[in-house]
């Protein structure tokens, strides 16, 4: 049983330190994913503000690959906030047709890049016609998240440790007690209170029986 | 009152009957190796509507042939531009303005043999297809012919109007002898009735033949401000589109905001503001329903007609400076600024 | 402390320990999240700023002298509307205010300052604007109560964990001492079995048996003496003490299978909140289907294979054995899982899905089985409560871990994580559950069983009134339209998967509590068609917009709805089902169970054509009305009043597993 017992407090204490680590690792990525959406909210105001401009052209019958502005407009608008890495204007088919950084033009974009921010375009007809590409640094994403890998770590590490300490200690302490209780089981004399009435009433009923047939067997085992 | 502040999409798509997506089909793109003959039927020369009908052909990936004739402003000479129909032999007959659309295909209740029944036609630029008789209903054409209609809902319109700047009372010029006109007389009282405006319809004089003059319009737009008119509204009138150059400078005379219903009376006649469908985006629209035609084989019977999903809206600075009334900041952010 | 004993104890700690330990990281979680999140919301106001400022540019280019701009306060009002934490924006011009909107609270409140200047030009004022820091405390508080929410799911697996322990053979020496221990305290002193020789138990064994040798030899002795009266004193001190009887063991099968059933089912409920978008990622452009009939027919396929595979199941889970049953089917459904994680291919994809639905079938088949074959008639209920239990943690817990999996190390890895729970459950249900017994004269369902069924009173009213619309209703909004619409709308697969929590949570509270009322009020027919119409009502609500908000009601309505008519349904079933000549009951609870099933397969593949043709709240609308109209149609067919006799419980018996 000691063994059983040491085994099963072991366990407990590393479900609480399992659960401790889980829930502060979910906490985490919740946190990443909250940090990654406020990044990005501002990122997506450039975004707008660009696809609108294009919309407008191309209303005009300017087709999005001969609208001449815009390269100038991604530059400026790249140029305003130093967290922007480029800004590219591609076609329905993700092809780059204008991008701040004139050596990504003619690149075929990923449906969904990493760290960017895009934002559809549409013709007239809500027919999509492209799509405007704001890539960011990803280092302050990196930086959010180091930040809160540092502040959480700071909490959990000493949480954890000390949810498993405290689960091992309150297991050892009913083991104690568990234990306390058997020994006392095994004497007859220590038995708890309704155990001992329950007794009393069995030994006064084979008494009774017992002593009325006078016989040497029975008695106390 | 906080004036309703709408931005692009949910102002120009307000109001637009849901049609099905526009959207390029998938696959359409694909080269289908088969030359399409298209006859181009123009009334005053090639414009945006067919810059923009040829590239969504091209964007599609079709190869075409395209015809072109022009019939130099004059409808009479739409007969000799289709004689050698039998032997062209086109896949599909494009058509610019209701004139022409109607001298090719007639009325759907005609019978008249004249009328072409047998080769499907895409129209761009008709105001009106369901008053002309072009086709039964927008949803459904039921015929030969389908097509893009440019002209902006009324009550779109009305709206873009109240973005820009809010009313209680708003002026109208308009004939009597035009249909159509007052049927968007009613539409328009229809929107202000509902917003608790008022609505000051004044109809052109008529001269001894019926017809309308422009005897005594400037007085007329002078009355319209005395009787407090927050705007004046130019609605597609064929008269009214005529004499631009007399209304437009009294209303400004009279400080007097015009909101112009037609492209040109922003451009070049010297309204204030107004909602309009691009020409490129239209000559688009109807290119999509050529698409639908000749690659996809649906008939043109079960594609329905549709205006754009999206308009424009052209504010002239120069009048905006003269009469000291400017759009709200916002609108900056979609509209074109011109200083015709 | 006796009385709970080590094992009770011990959980009862580690919950408060890890309550304590959670609130701790919810601590930190807040206090990480001022220090980052913070300082990027502030970021956001200045380019909320610099795009005011290129308006405002615009505008003078155009010509519009600054003090003549209009709508400005109402432009400035509406990106205050955009985002609730600027508090005052005002555009300046040298030491005069030209326009504001708001009003700042506090005049230290942080602010925003950028320059308006056209073009190499001078500058012509400033674009200020205030942050209001409580709403930005409302942002992180909105944050932290998704935190709050992983702390619940990690409580929830901790509990799960701790009953695996608890409930594992190698701690049954622990069982019996504690079952002694208690047994004294309670002035119990029957006898145990088991734990023979264990030197801390054999002495009390020895006094209780000791006892029991002397009781048995004192009423030998009364018998033989014909004392009546001895003989009822001794019986009834026995009665009174357990004397001479054996501690018996509550019955087990339910908690034996459970660990490995929430490991299987925390498999499948992963795949949820990411489903959708993996499957539009994989899904070809070339595909002769509309794409959101693509993105449905995985979920329609699986959903197919399961009702499909019911009825056949019922009785291979019989003939290969419960254990066997549940071994292969979550070998295949990890295989499945496996296959979709490393597939690339949309159709295989789709072939994969349809093994971990055979797979699924055959583990829930088995696992009920397993419940039902070892647990009498009156024990039946609670064990499949147990069952329930499982099923419904793991829909609890599953969506948003599965939901961070995909998000951070994408859908395939999620899917390979999946194959590995699988995989563990097949260990698991391998070393903790009975041996397999072989059954031979086991056969499926005949036709005549399933005509016979349907004949049954009121029952065709009640399966496609409101069994098949419930989990019709629950397919199409829960597993697709709103997951779909969401992602349409931009929130990540982890806002989903909260999100989807919502109806199991209401469930887990709400099933035990409606199935109590409706049997004391003998009110099933009643609760069952209430049920089904305010499930229906709420996908109404769209309505009034597709907020977040409103969606979340939509499920709640769904859940409560669901929770009132789950358990009478399954009551009103087993009464038809009793009152079905012939002995055909067995037919009734599996045609329920096949139309239940068939509405889980239609469900989707209805949103999917309904959602690409007529867009989502339209497609909201119609399922709702078709809901609440089955529910009409069940409360016409009722002239027959509900049937006031109780011969079963409304237990939740009828798990609601998809």
């Amino acid at each position: 049983m000691t063994r059983t017992t040491a085994v099963l407090i072991a366990l407990f204490a590393m479900i609480a330190a399992a659960c401790v680590a889980f829930g502060a690792y979910f906490a985490y990525a919740t946190l990443l994913n909250a940090n990654r959406a406020a990044v990005e909210a501002r990122f997506a105001i450039t975004a707008q503000r660009i696809g609108a401009t294009a919309e407008l052209a191309s209303g005009l019958g300017i087709a999005l690959p001969a609208q001449q502005t815009l390269p100038d407009l991604l530059r400026r608008e790249a140029r305003i906030d130093t967290a922007i890495r480029a800004i590219d204007v591609a076609d329905e088919r993700g092809h780059v047709l204008f991008s701040s950084d004139p050596d990504r033009a003619g690149r075929d974009e990923p449906a969904h890049p990493a760290d960017s921010v895009s934002r559809v375009m549409e013709n007239d007809l809500e027919a999509r016609i492209g799509r405007v590409i704001v890539h960011y640094d990803p280092v302050i994403l990196a930086a959010g998240a180091e930040a809160l890998a540092a502040d959480l770590r700071f909490i959990a590490i000493p949480t954890l440790a000390a949810a498993a300490l405290a689960t091992i200690a309150v297991g050892l302490l009913l083991a104690a007690s568990l234990r306390r209780s058997l020994r006392r089981a095994a004497d007859p004399g220590s038995w708890p209170e309704p155990a001992r009435a329950a007794l009393a009433s069995v030994d006064a009923a084979h008494a009774a029986v017992l002593k009325r047939d006078a016989s040497p067997a029975g008695g106390r085992p | 009152m906080r004036r309703p502040m709408l931005d692009r999409r949910s102002l120009l798509s307000l109001g637009v009957g849901a049609g099905a997506s526009l959207a390029l089909p998938r696959g359409l793109s694909a080269d289908t190796g088969k030359t399409y003959k298209i006859l181009m039927l123009t009334f005053r020369g090639e414009t945006d509507v067919e810059r923009g009908f040829r590239d969504l052909l091209d964007t599609a990936g079709l190869k075409t042939e395209i015809i072109s004739r022009d019939a130099r402003r004059d409808i009479a000479n739409l007969p000799s531009m289709i004689a050698d129909l039998a032997t062209l032999k086109p896949d599909l007959i494009y058509t610019w303005g209701t004139p022409l659309t109607l001298g090719v295909a007639g009325p759907f209740d005609s019978t008249d043999p004249k009328f072409i029944r047998d080769i499907p036609v895409v129209f761009a630029l008709v105001a009106a297809p369901v008053q002309a008789r072009i086709a039964p209903s927008f949803a459904a054409p039921g015929r030969n012919v389908t097509g893009a209609v440019h002209v902006v809902p009324t009550d779109v319109q009305m709206k873009a109007m109240q973005s820009f700047m809010d009313f209680s009372t708003v002026g109208i010029l308009y004939s009597t002898s035009e249909q159509n006109s007052d049927v968007i007389v009613r539409e328009v009282k229809a929107f202000c009735d509902g917003m608790g405006a008022k609505v000051l319809a004044r109809p052109f004089k008529n001269d001894a033949s019926g017809r309308p003059t422009a005897e005594g319009v400037e007085d007329m737009v002078a009355q319209l401000r005395a009787d407090k008119a927050d705007w004046l509204y130019l609605l597609p009138d064929t008269f009214l589109g005529t004499i631009y150059d007399r209304v437009t400078p009294a209303a400004l005379a009279a400080g007097l905001p015009t909101f112009g219903a037609a492209e040109l009376a922003i451009r070049e006649g010297g309204a204030l503001v107004g909602l309009v469908s691009r020409y490129y985006s239209v000559g688009q629209l109807a290119g999509t329903k050529a698409v639908e035609i000749l690659a996809r084989g649906t008939p043109a019977s079960k594609i329905p007609i549709e205006t754009l999903k999206r308009f424009s809206l052209i504010i002239n600075m120069r009048i905006a400076k003269s009469l000291g009334i400017y759009p709200p900041i916002a609108m900056l952010n979609y509209a074109e600024l011109v200083t015709g | 402390m006796i009385g709970i004993g080590l094992r009770g104890g011990i959980s009862a700690a580690i919950i408060v320990i890890l309550c304590a330990a959670l609130g701790m990281i919810a601590w930190g979680a807040q206090r990480a999240a001022v220090r980052t999140i913070v300082p990027t919301i502030v970021a956001k106001a200045e380019s909320v700023g610099r795009s005011a400022a290129a308006l405002v540019e615009t505008a003078v280019e155009a010509g519009i002298p600054m003090e003549k701009l209009a709508g400005v306060p109402a432009y400035f009002e509406d990106l205050r509307s955009q985002n609730s934490e600027l508090s005052e924006i005002r555009l300046t011009q040298g030491g005069t205010v030209l326009f504001q909107s708001g009003e700042r609270e506090q005049p230290d409140w942080p602010q925003v300052r950028v320059p308006v200047a056209v073009e190499d030009g001078p500058s012509l004022g400033d674009i200020v604007i205030f942050i209001d820091p409580s709403i930005i405390s409302e942002q992180v508080a909105a944050v932290l109560v998704d935190v709050a929410f992983i702390g619940v799911v990690a409580l929830l697996i901790a509990l799960e964990l701790v009953a695996l322990v608890v409930g594992a053979r190698g701690v049954s020496v622990l069982a019996g001492v504690e079952a002694r221990v208690r047994d004294l305290a309670r002035g119990r002193l029957v006898r145990h079995e088991g734990a023979d020789g264990d030197r801390l138990i054999a002495p009390i064994d020895r006094q209780l048996n000791a006892l029991a040798s002397r009781h048995a030899f004192a009423r030998d002795e009364a018998e033989r003496r014909g004392d009546a009266r001895a003989l009822a004193t001794l019986d009834a001190v026995a009665a009174k003490t357990g004397l001479g009887s054996v501690h018996s063991v509550g019955n087990q099968a339910a908690a034996v299978v459970r660990p490995a059933l929430f490991l299987f089912m925390l498999a499948e409920e992963l795949t949820r909140p990411f489903l959708p978008r993996y499957v539009q990622s994989i899904a070809p452009a070339s595909l002769p289907i509309s794409p959101d009939v693509a993105i449905s027919l995985p979920i329609v396929a699986f959903m197919a294979a399961v009702a499909l595979c019911q009825l056949p199941f019922a009785a291979l889970s019989e003939r290969i054995g419960r254990r066997g049953g549940f071994m292969l089917g979550a070998g295949l459904a990890a295989c499945g899982y496996v296959l979709s994680g490393l597939t690339g291919s949309y159709f295989v994809f789709l072939g994969a899905r349809v093994l971990s639905a055979v797979g699924y079938a055959l583990v829930f088949v088995s696992a009920q089985g397993h419940v039902v074959d070892r647990s009498a008639p009156s024990e039946r209920a609670e064990g499949l409560a147990v069952f329930v239990r499982a099923i419904m943690v793991a829909a609890l817990c599953g969506p948003p871990i599965g939901g961070v999996i995909g998000d951070r190390l994408g859908g395939n890895i999620a899917f390979l994580f999946s194959g590995g729970l699988a995989a563990l459950a097949l260990v698991l249900a391998g070393l903790s559950l009975p041996a397999s017994q072989r059954r031979g004269g086991a056969h499926g369902l005949g036709l005549t069983d399933l005509k016979a069924a349907i004949q049954a009173p009121r029952l065709a009213a009640l399966l496609f009134g409101c069994a098949f619309p419930a989990k019709f209703i629950l397919a199409a909004l829960c597993f697709y339209l709103i997951p779909v619409e969401l992602q349409r709308e931009g929130f990540s697969s982890a806002a989903v998967g909260r999100l989807q929590m919502i109806y199991p949570v209401i469930m887990v509270l709400g099933v035990p509590l409606f199935a109590a009322l409706a049997d004391r009020w003998s009110a099933r027919a009643g609760f069952v068609a209430a049920g089904g119409t305010l499930a229906g009502a709420g996908a109404l609500l769209v309505a009034f917009g597709t907020s977040p908000v409103i969606l979340a009601l939509v499920l709640a309505l769904l859940g409560i709805g669901q929770a009132m008519s789950i358990a009478p349904q399954s009551a009103l079933v087993a009464d038809s089902a009793r009152h079905v000549p012939g002995g055909h009951s067995a037919g009734v609870l599996g045609l329920f169970r096949l139309v239940e099933r068939s509405g889980n397969a239609v469900g989707p593949a209805a949103a999917g054509f309904l959602l690409g043709s007529v867009g989502f709240v339209t497609s909201m609308m119609t399922v709702g009305g078709l809901v609440v109209f089955g529910a009409a149609a069940f409360i016409l067919s009722g002239r027959v009043p509900a049937r006031r006799d109780r011969g079963s419980p409304a237990a939740p018996e009828e798990a609601s597993v998809p």
